[in-house]
């Protein structure tokens, strides 16, 4: 008989070597980084440009560009193009996010040379009819209307807005009025300085062999770009911190958020930060869930997190909770945090976050998309090369004590502290 | 093609083996062949209450999490209408780890009564953040009783009422898990840089000495056959309206299953859909419209849906849907229309061949249905789908008698 009280023997993680990111400038300037892995014929496209909220001069632009890029463009109507990737079983879409707007797009390898000449059609001649900005606009007020009902979507949006302070690109909430004070040729005019043969940057990942990149490089070499001049936002975080709550009289649960400005990814304590964020509220073993969720009952779950932005990090607390307990629930998370910046983490429970966290990280390199994530990250936080090639490493040498100081450092201040519902 | 070996231990337990060396992981995958269909209707939302419960620990570890965390390991579970899948994500070096923990559980659980008042708690907020707390969050939760009125697909994996969760006893408990969770009622599925021969030597040392079960399974009612269009009308606290319409089709081994998907498709999947292109971008009815199945294993629904738009009456979106149905099942669908899904499709099932704990459940779902070979044969099935097939289809499923209609709208 075997004993079962026994765990079997376990090897520590050892450090793992990602694939190689093949990178190449056109010769019209566009940046090709391609990673081959995997075993089956698929490609993901990554056409990133540097036009997201960061360069806004009105909120909300990029966003409504994005919708209205799909929209059709002189050679070719918003039917034919949707007919064209739906035929093939492409997958695409255009998304406006903080720092970027990009294309991706997911498709088997055999249709590559397919797509260039649409994708060239829309980052050139894109007609973004007006007869379709009002009814994007009405599509995109009636999402809203929902998820203004939505406890977790106002405490989030209430969240960005108070940590970044008003006029900061990265705080601004999309409202009704936010909305309505985009006027069309506002996007035009975005389109034409920020995506109209403006240089970008294409990150493939999939099975790529020499004959599939010397194609990707002929398709795109094609096109004539001029390189873009971005004035960079100027704004300062204008942080207020402080406590908003708002009651929602026919809310069952209340969603907390909790959180500040944290150590950006190229910063020396972002490794010891992002340890001390997962004994907190990082993962299924974390304090908060314990103490929240398996002690007492009081949600779902709570997580803590890291959100990296190209220019700046925050550190986010949120949780849906029981409306009766939420000062109590509010009360539980600071105590957890107030402790962790007094007491060392004991060193068995160090040791399991840190398993946890280099596991999950071994776990995550499954598909040449997760390793396209990595690169990206790299890439754009302006880390070394090798920065993942270590992280296992650099992870084990974090000490009890680091996390102390981390912990001091970053975690004894005020909080931004949202309840909503 | 997902290559894989497989063998049965001599309790009955169905191990699967998909050797892939190129990454440095595995994933150890048990499926349960128990389901929320499988509850008594007195007691619904007991399979995923389960879920919750195994994660509270078992006769000889006390607790689940965190010797899988110690070896670098991630888990989590899910429960569906027809199974409970639970899966281990951990360095393939300390695979026998999760060998450990996932046999200890299914010898026995510790049936702790603190653990049970505890998980209770937790799902009880679940129901309530999931299906009370966000609008049109309790539209399964009513509609689903008026589609099914016999079979248990009428309730959903949560319960019917948080009252089924608060009166849970640890003797249901213990009667619950001696029912369902033996290894004869259960799929391992060993997926990574393993092999065939560790992984038989694993699973007969961690596994080989659980009794089987005598795995007496409730009979579970078929739904008799629609004969009335039925209706629904909901009001809530939402901003907008939604139009749902729900037609009864065909189980997942039936040889219709694939072409029914395929006419959801040619309906109401993406852009270029029917209905998209007719009422989202032409008539500008609604703000989103798509069609799809719900894929369960017993027969399941055919489900169209979409947001109205705030001055269009849902009367006139509900007809104007209509119309497109009437139009199709008439006039039949394109050959070019036919092989456009059936693109989309076979692009969908690459895609879906790329992540390995993705192989892994595929492989899982394929053997509970009794074959595991099935992970291999979708991309004929949808080959060989002709457009007469998806014509007769829409003739027989699309019709008014087979249909719930629901009007879910701003009280």
């Amino acid at each position: 008989m075997i004993d079962r009280s026994v765990a079997p023997k376990f090897v520590p993680i050892k450090d793992v070597h990602l694939q190689e990111v093949v990178s190449q400038e056109l010769q019209n300037g566009i940046k090709l980084h391609a990673i081959s892995a995997g075993n089956q014929p698929v490609l993901n496209l990554q056409l990133i440009f540097k036009a997201g909220k960061w360069y806004e001069e009105k909120p909300g632009t990029a966003f409504l560009l994005s919708k209205l890029m799909l929209e059709g463009t002189k050679s070719y109507s918003a039917k034919q193009i949707n007919n064209f990737f739906d035929s093939h079983g492409i997958f695409w879409e255009i998304s406006s996010g903080f720092d970027h707007l990009t294309i991706d797009i997911y498709l088997l390898s055999k249709y590559l040379h397919k797509i260039s000449d649409i994708l060239i059609s829309i980052l050139s001649e894109a007609v973004l009819p007006e007869s379709e900005f009002a009814s994007i606009k009405k599509r995109v007020r009636q999402q809203m209307s929902v998820n203004f009902k939505k406890t977790a979507y106002v405490a989030n949006i209430n969240f960005r807005d108070k940590l970044f302070g008003k006029g900061h690109p990265y705080g601004y909430k999309l409202s009704a009025d936010l909305l309505d004070s985009v006027q069309y040729q506002d996007i035009v005019a975005y389109y034409d300085s920020h995506i109209k043969q403006k240089s970008f940057e294409i990150i493939a990942s999939g099975l790529i062999d020499n004959d599939l990149f010397s194609k990707m490089t002929a398709e795109f070499d094609i096109m004539t770009l001029q390189s873009i001049i971005t004035p960079n936002s100027p704004n300062d975080i204008k942080s207020r911190f402080g406590v908003f709550h708002d009651d929602w009289k026919e809310s069952l649960q209340t969603s907390i958020r909790i959180g500040q400005v944290a150590p950006e990814k190229n910063s020396k304590d972002a490794l010891s930060f992002e340890l001390l964020n997962r004994i907190l509220g990082g993962y299924f073993g974390s304090r908060l869930m314990r103490n929240l969720r398996e002690e007492k009952g009081l949600t779902y779950g709570i997580q803590s997190s890291i959100v990296y932005l190209v220019k700046h990090a925050y550190n986010i607390i949120a949780t849906d909770v029981v409306k009766e307990k939420k000062d109590f629930a509010i009360e539980e998370i600071y105590k957890e945090i107030k402790q962790l910046t007094t007491q060392r983490v004991p060193e068995d429970e160090l040791a399991v976050v840190k398993s946890y966290v280099v596991g999950s990280f071994i776990k995550s390199i499954n598909s040449p998309f997760s390793l396209s994530q990595y690169f990206k990250t790299v890439h754009f936080h302006g880390l070394n090369k090798d920065y993942f090639n270590n992280y296992v490493s650099e992870i084990h040498k974090i000490s009890a004590d680091h996390i102390l100081e981390t912990a001091k450092k970053y975690f004894d201040r005020e909080y931004l502290e949202i309840a909503i519902g | 093609m997902v290559s894989f070996q497989e063998f049965t231990l001599e309790n009955g337990l169905q191990v699967i083996v998909h050797e892939d060396k190129q990454v440095p992981v595995a994933v150890v995958n048990v499926l349960y062949k128990v389901g929320s269909k499988n509850e008594n209707p007195d007691k619904t939302g007991f399979a995923h209450l389960f879920e919750h419960l195994m994660f509270g620990g078992s006769a000889n570890i006390p607790s689940y999490d965190p010797p899988l965390q110690r070896v670098g390991g991630e888990n989590n579970a899910f429960t569906s209408p027809d199974v409970t899948n639970y899966y281990v994500t951990l360095p393939a070096d300390n695979i026998e780890t999760a060998f450990w923990l996932e046999s200890d559980r299914m010898m026995s659980l510790s049936f702790n009564p603190e653990v049970l008042d505890l998980q209770k708690k937790v799902v009880i907020e679940e129901f309530k953040q999931r299906y009370l707390n966000q609008p049109f969050g309790d539209l399964w939760l009513k509609l689903r009783p008026v589609v099914y009125e016999k079979h248990p697909y009428s309730w959903p994996t949560i319960g019917k009422d948080v009252s089924h969760i608060e009166n849970a006893t640890l003797e249901d408990v213990k009667h619950f898990f001696y029912q369902y969770y033996r290894p004869d009622n259960a799929v391992l599925v060993v997926a990574g840089n393993v092999d065939l021969d560790q992984v038989k030597k694993l699973s007969e040392k961690w596994f080989g000495d659980i009794p089987a079960g005598n795995n007496g399974k409730l009979l579970i009612e078929r739904e008799p056959v629609q004969k009335e269009a039925k209706k629904l009308e909901l009001q809530g606290d939402v901003p907008v309206s939604n139009l749902y319409k729900v037609y009864h089709m065909c189980e997942k081994l039936h040889p219709d299953f694939t072409a029914t998907d395929l006419l959801s498709d040619v309906l109401g999947r993406g852009k270029s859909s029917r209905l998209y292109e007719q009422l989202v971008k032409k008539e500008k009815m609604f703000s989103n419209l798509s069609a799809s199945i719900s894929g369960s294993d017993d027969p399941g629904i055919f489900i169209i849906s979409g947001t109205v738009n705030n001055d269009i009456p849902i009367e006139e979106a509900n007809k104007a849907v209509e119309q497109i149905v009437d139009e199709l099942i008439s006039k039949g669908v394109q050959e070019s229309e036919l092989e456009k899904v059936k693109n989309q499709a076979e692009a969908t099932l690459e895609f879906s061949r790329v992540e390995l704990l993705s192989k892994a459940m595929s492989l899982a779902f394929a053997a509970s249905l009794g074959d595991t070979h099935l992970v291999n044969k979708s991309l004929d099935l949808i080959k060989q789908v002709e457009v007469s097939d998806v014509n007769r289809l829409a003739k027989t499923t699309l019709v008014p008698t087979n249909c719930t209609t629901l009007f879910y709208t701003p009280n």
